[in-house]
């Protein structure tokens, strides 16, 4: 399938998607995403930046089926509402994976779930995404014995082996350290280019936005999406990149600038 | 290494400071067996006394009601998981019928059910059953959220959710609900031995005690406490501890 025809079919649709909190009682209802649209193409990788309590998160678990909402999400088409497999979120928090599982088991189990018993084949995928976020040698031991960014990988190969429509990441390296960061944001680069997958990718980090990102959204304070670009500097991304200063620029300005809001920030 | 060596010693100054009793007379002879007379009325009760088979039909009656008693706690708890409305009539049954001690039950269960093995496996599941519940129940609640959408999102079916992800994610508090259920299985047994006597199939510790007591042989009672004891410490340090090895220790979700 060439690239152009592929691009015809979106691969998540989302519609007026509006979603409100009550403080409980009903009385009080703060309106965190505001009638968002949205359409994403196969191949895509769309980081949303925004400034903290802008309603991201909230929208990628919308997304990921974690949330009730008002509107529509649709993915290839079809109406989605409750989490799925087309979907496979990577969290930010470590503790994602299950400590009772060893990290291959880790990636086996959710496969075994699908539907594939075979010892042999799951080993095979086992090793196979492993071996992709290097961890290949650490596939007997258990998550509490691996650092966090060992662990954000494990939780990045178990996604990528189950082969969804769309892998959503939350902030998935937001406490690591800069360092373990960078290697981890090279190496999803890589898996993003060799691997035939589409990524939602939120964070509140511009170089990582413009380093991961073919497409960048910005969302506003108020909970809707102020700015959609592409993003067409040559991977790898650096900052000695033509054109990363201005970007750089560009969305630093977006997220300081609110003037709308500088009144309601006091109010709770 | 090191704490075993500190709990040898403690048992070590307790038989010590039981014999210097003794010897003291602190309390009447007749109450108060020496740590020998003791040891044995222990050999006594096994080679004479038939001590060893009591002690068996004990545990065969604590093993199929700690069985039934687990099944039921888990198939309960879990139904508990899957429908609101199980869940609160399930837990107001356990918060009521925790707080009935096993032997309040014996009465109305031998008129009810007679004197046999029935009766007495039903009070051992009562004692066991409600204890573990609350613990399950709780540890159920306690499943951090990222694993219960964790497994949302890969497709895990609300069976496959109890056993795929709750049981384990709350394996430490079952173990405690387990650890809880036992000894409050050898409290109903016990008492309801004591009260039941022999039933047609056979006598227990309970009843051993009870008749050591009658003849007023102190030494018989200790003896008959001291295989309790002795049961107790091999399944906490074979069973137990080796289960939490294997799992909690090994995940790394306990110290």
């Amino acid at each position: 399938m060439t690239e152009k025809t592929e691009r015809r079919e979106p691969v998540l649709e989302v519609k007026n998607l509006t979603k409100t909190f009550s403080n409980g009682n009903g009385a009080e209802v703060s309106e965190i995403l505001q009638g968002v649209n949205f359409t994403m193409y196969p191949r895509e990788f769309v980081c949303i930046l925004g400034p903290s309590g802008c309603g991201k998160t909230t929208f990628l678990r919308c997304i990921g089926g974690f949330e009730p909402f008002e509107g529509e999400i649709s993915v290839d088409g079809k109406r989605v509402n409750s989490p799925g497999v087309d979907r496979i979120m990577v969290f930010q928090d470590f503790n994602q994976l299950l400590p009772w599982k060893s990290v291959e088991k880790n990636v086996q189990y959710p496969l075994r779930i699908q539907g594939i018993r075979d010892k042999q084949e799951l080993q095979k995928i086992s090793d196979q995404y492993l071996e992709k976020v290097e961890l290949y040698p650490y596939r007997k031991f258990y998550p509490h014995q691996l650092s966090g960014g060992m662990k954000q990988r494990v939780a990045i190969a178990k996604a990528l082996a189950m082969k969804p429509r769309i892998i959503l990441m939350d902030e998935p390296f937001a406490s690591l350290d800069a360092i373990t960061r960078n290697k981890l944001q090279a190496e999803l680069m890589q898996i993003y280019q060799k691997e035939d997958i589409t990524v939602i990718f939120i964070t509140h980090n511009i170089q990582e936005a413009i380093c991961l990102g073919t497409r960048i959204l910005v969302m506003s304070k108020q909970g809707n999406i102020k700015m959609d670009v592409p993003n067409r500097i040559q991977k790898p991304v650096t900052p000695a990149s033509e054109g990363y200063g201005k970007m750089w620029d560009m969305f630093n300005k977006a997220l300081n600038e609110s003037p709308e809001t500088s009144g309601q920030e006091n109010v709770f | 290494m090191k704490s075993l060596r500190n709990q040898i010693i403690f048992i070590v100054l307790v038989l010590i400071a039981w014999q210097a009793a003794y010897q003291m007379e602190v309390f009447p002879k007749l109450m108060f067996p020496s740590v020998g007379d003791i040891f044995h009325s222990l050999v006594k009760g096994f080679a004479k006394d038939g001590l060893g088979s009591m002690t068996l039909y004990s545990m065969s009656l604590i093993l199929r009601g700690l069985a039934i008693g687990i099944v039921l706690a888990f198939v309960l708890s879990g139904l508990s998981i899957i429908s609101r409305t199980v869940y609160s009539i399930y837990n107001m049954l356990v918060s009521m019928c925790d707080l009935i001690p096993g032997v309040a039950l014996i009465p109305l269960a031998i008129l009810w059910m007679g004197i046999g093995e029935g009766t007495i496996i039903l009070i051992v599941v009562h004692s066991i059953l409600w204890p573990m519940s609350r613990s399950i129940m709780d540890g159920f609640h306690a499943v951090p959220r990222i694993y219960i959408e964790s497994g949302e999102n890969m497709g895990l079916n609300r069976v496959s959710m109890i056993t795929g992800i709750y049981i384990p994610a709350a394996f430490p508090y079952i173990l405690s609900g387990i650890r809880t259920g036992w000894a409050r299985a050898w409290r109903g047994l016990i008492s309801a031995e004591m009260i039941f006597g022999t039933t047609s199939s056979g006598a227990g510790i309970g009843w051993f005690i009870f008749m050591r007591r009658t003849y007023v042989d102190i030494a018989g009672v200790f003896a008959a406490l001291l295989v309790i004891i002795a049961i107790g410490i091999v399944v906490e340090y074979g069973i137990f501890s080796m289960i939490e090895r294997m799992t909690i220790r090994k995940w790394g979700v306990s110290r």
